[in-house]
């Protein structure tokens, strides 16, 4: 995917706005002339998701246009890092890439940012402002007849038992194409023993790999896949909400949450009006814009709903597992410990060699 | 009359500066030792707290250093690091913290991690195996605090070092260091203000009986000289027994001051009723008018004489009051006086002889020349005025001793006819005259008072076959210890 850089609706009027207007009021330039401060927020986030926020926080303050451009997660991360001309705000769902960035000191302290829990925020620097959790999304009609797996262990004890129903027809993240794919990954592996397991499933079934939540959504929709697995809940949600063919759940074992988060970088021009997005995103009126007009869900209100925040919106009962914003997500960044698991999850993935294969049938 | 303006002295110099002030000395020099006690403290406080943060999380980035080797292995694809979660986990325990870590071979090729760690040079030292180096380095805009061990891999064909640089910025450590400090500090500081306030509260109350000595003297009436009743502290035992001894003596000094007076207008008036009468019974005819006007000559110049030997007298004690003594060279002082006798000498028929002592005797007494020289003239006067026409008069200046101390005497002998040893103790007392022609009785008075004002002695005594002899003692230095008032 490339860069897409766009200069947000408002922003563009204003500047027609002073193009057309400013010379006729007075004749000449005015250098004094109030101009809107503009703050460059580099995002991997959809678009359509963040659009609504965006009008509400240049609503909110007049002063400040927002040029937004979006990437997705790792190019966000090689752009940052390349960048000459830093941006003035990065956000982006990648929680690891994003502590990186904090960590080699790249970010700024935001001062006033309204309280929220301890682990979606690090540093003063790096804040998560939405909590999402990594859901399953399955197709009604394929398991209208059969029970839905209640934990990762069923689920695998399933594709083991049934191949044949399974086969080709399960989805999940390409962990080498996406960032998230690649975390959800990891911090299954970190903390669920059956996480190799349900890989090797996987591979057995013949799992097939996405860059992204709407693509599996898609697929499972259409009935192509039966089921996609560690799925954005937020994205996928949206759409199971319009289609009656798409269910979802959270596993019953544990559902991990992520937070999409924000920072200010050192090189910020304009820090304070970074800062005043940073705090709008967190803010009573930013967290409500979230929850009402995006797809994203609130940090603050689902923190404050606690479990029956999700337990309304999902199907099945969990115990949720934050994703903490801390240094210990750079293990899974280094580049040995991100070798070796890609290569065994590649392995995994692709399934057993021929003659495991040839002996599997013999199995069933 | 001279006391009074002694006790004047005093308080005038008083009232000239401020007097220092005991309890602010005693507050000063407390609350200078607690500040010197709060800053040793605080040194000691802040050496512990950097230490103990350092030992504290130096334990943590120790531990993490292991984790990551344990996970270090040889396997036949070459060397296989498998980075544990928990080794950045460790680091991370809910700190503000940024973690750095790089694995690295013995010629500091990065395999994995941050390749661009600062090393302050540990590579050129032994490379650390069993028992980690941890130094600080400026890293990354931050002082960051480095662990660095190492293990030894056994592979196929030869051991290798392998090791492993972990940083963590200071921020835990320095907000547990500011912590120890502030724990350590806010109770020092308690203490200290208490301390103070003890300290002054102490004074106050060790002060208190100098208050009260103090408002006893402020509230006595000039002429109350009763010793302080209070029982003094012994700190200031010897400060109030010199206030009491003090007062005793102006007691005593006032006592003789007031009699002198007495004395002086007494014979004052006597002398000038006497001068009246001769002066009155002048107006006679004839011989009789003439020997009135001899007898008034005569009572004038005697009234004239006492009039000069009381302003002496009196001179003498004003001066033993001012402490004006000096080394005095008595030889010079006999050879000066001497020649000023023979000059004035009426008479003419006496004979006067002196004897120093042999040489190399020097001698010398700390002593005020003009009282000295005041009595020896007295002395002299005397040897004229009661010996014969021809009288053979010496001044003799011997080396002896005076109650163990180096003293030398100065006598003065005559052939007159001596003092009858009845009268040996009255004649040194004031107005006491003796004999025909007997001068105002303030001579020896005066010789006395000398003598005792250095501290000295005067004897009188009888030579054979008539005649006699007066000596005055003065100790070479006159010993410690008050002056008395004559």
């Amino acid at each position: 995917m490339t860069a897409r850089s766009r200069i947000v609706v408002f922003g563009a009027i204003a500047a027609l706005f002073a193009v057309a207007v400013v010379p006729v009021l007075v004749f000449g330039h005015r250098p004094d002339a109030p101009q809107r401060t503009v703050i460059d927020v580099w995002s991997a986030t959809d678009r359509s998701a963040m659009a609504e926020i965006l009008a509400g926080f240049e609503a909110a303050h007049p002063g400040i246009a927002i040029r937004y451009t979006e990437y997705n997660t790792s190019e966000l991360r090689e752009a940052v890092l390349a960048a000459r001309q830093k941006p003035d705000v990065v956000v982006s769902s990648a929680m690891d890439l994003q502590v990186e960035l904090v960590n080699r000191g790249l970010a700024s302290p935001v001062a006033d940012v309204p309280e929220t829990p301890e682990w979606s925020r690090w540093r003063e620097e790096l804040f998560g402002f939405t909590q999402e959790p990594v859901a399953l999304v399955y197709n009604r009609e394929a398991f209208s007849k059969r029970p839905l797996p209640s934990t990762r262990s069923e689920l695998a004890g399933m594709i083991r038992d049934e191949p044949s129903f399974f086969d080709g027809r399960v989805g999940t993240y390409d962990v080498a194409l996406s960032g998230v794919g690649y975390m959800f990954a990891t911090q299954d592996a970190q903390r669920g023993f059956q996480a190799p397991r349900l890989v090797e499933s996987f591979g057995r079934a013949k799992a097939k790999t996405y860059c992204c939540t709407n693509d599996m959504v898609e697929d499972v929709a259409s009935g192509r896949l039966v089921l996609a697995y560690n799925v954005i809940g937020s994205y996928a949600l949206e759409r199971v909400r319009r289609d009656p063919r798409l269910g979802i759940l959270l596993l019953s074992d544990y559902a991990l949450v992520f937070t999409r988060s924000v920072l200010v970088t050192k090189d910020s021009d304009d820090k304070a009006a970074a800062g005043d997005f940073v705090r709008f995103l967190l803010s009573d009126a930013g967290q409500a814009l979230i929850d009402e007009s995006s797809s994203l869900f609130p940090l603050v209100a689902s923190f404050r709903e606690g479990q029956s925040f999700f337990e309304t919106r999902f199907e099945g009962s969990t115990s949720l597992l934050p994703i903490r914003l801390r240094p210990s997500l750079l293990t899974w960044l280094d580049e040995r410990k991100k070798a070796k698991f890609l290569h065994d999850w590649k392995a995994s993935i692709k399934g057993p060699p021929k003659d495991d294969r040839e002996a599997a049938p013999k199995k069933t | 009359m001279s006391r009074a303006r002694v006790l004047a002295g005093t308080s005038a110099v008083g009232s000239e500066r401020r007097p220092y002030s005991l309890r602010r000395r005693l507050m000063a020099a407390s609350m200078a030792a607690f500040a010197v006690l709060i800053a040793l403290l605080s040194a000691g406080l802040w050496t512990y707290a950097r230490s103990s943060a350092n030992q504290t999380y130096d334990l943590l980035l120790r531990g993490a250093a292991i984790a990551i080797l344990e996970r270090i292995a040889v396997t036949p694809e070459g060397i296989d690091i498998d980075l544990p979660p928990s080794a950045l986990e460790i680091l991370a325990l809910d700190q503000e913290d940024r973690v750095f870590y790089r694995v690295v071979d013995a010629r500091g090729t990065t395999l994995t991690g941050t390749p661009d760690l600062p090393t302050e040079g540990f590579f050129e030292r032994s490379l650390p195996l069993q028992e980690p180096i941890f130094f600080d380095s400026l890293y990354s805009g931050e002082t960051v605090r480095f662990v660095v061990n190492g293990r030894t891999l056994l592979s196929a064909d030869r051991p290798q070092w392998i090791g492993v640089q972990i940083g963590q910025t200071r921020i835990a450590r320095n907000a547990m260091e500011a912590d120890l400090i502030l724990k350590g500090l806010v109770p020092l500081a308690a203490l200290s203000i208490a301390g103070v306030a003890m300290a002054r509260a102490g004074i106050g109350f060790a002060m208190r009986p100098l208050a009260g000595i103090e408002r006893d003297i402020r509230e006595r009436q000039p002429n109350d000289l009763e010793p302080l009743g209070t029982a003094p502290p012994r700190e200031v035992e010897s400060l109030i027994t010199a206030i009491n001894g003090f007062m005793r003596r102006l007691d005593v000094s006032r006592g003789q001051a007031e009699s002198f007076i007495a004395d002086v207008a007494h014979q004052m008036r006597t002398s000038l009723a006497a001068l009246y009468g001769h002066l009155e019974a002048a107006d006679r005819p004839g011989e009789a008018g003439s020997r009135a006007v001899a007898r008034a000559r005569d009572q004038a110049r005697r009234t004239v004489r006492l009039t000069n030997q009381l302003l002496s007298h009196a001179m003498v004690i004003h001066r033993a009051d001012k402490e004006m003594f000096q080394t005095t060279d008595l030889g010079e002082l006999v050879r000066r006086l001497m020649e000023e006798i023979v000059r004035d000498d009426a008479a003419g028929g006496i004979d006067f002889a002196v004897e120093m002592p042999p040489p190399p005797i020097a001698p010398r007494v700390t002593g005020d020349p003009i009282a000295i020289r005041e009595a020896l003239r007295n002395l002299v006067d005397n040897a004229v005025r009661h010996g014969p026409p021809d009288n053979q008069i010496t001044l003799r200046v011997t080396a002896t001793t005076l109650a163990g101390r180096p003293a030398y005497a100065i006598g003065v002998e005559d052939c007159g006819p001596g003092i009858a040893p009845a009268d040996k103790p009255k004649v040194v007392e004031r107005f006491y005259s003796s004999g025909p022609g007997g001068g105002s009785g303030v001579g020896l008075a005066i010789v006395a008072a000398v003598a005792e004002s250095h501290k000295g002695r005067f004897d009188l005594s009888d030579r054979q076959p008539n005649g006699l002899s007066a000596t005055i003692t003065l100790p070479e230095t006159p010993p410690p210890g008050p002056v008395s008032m004559p």
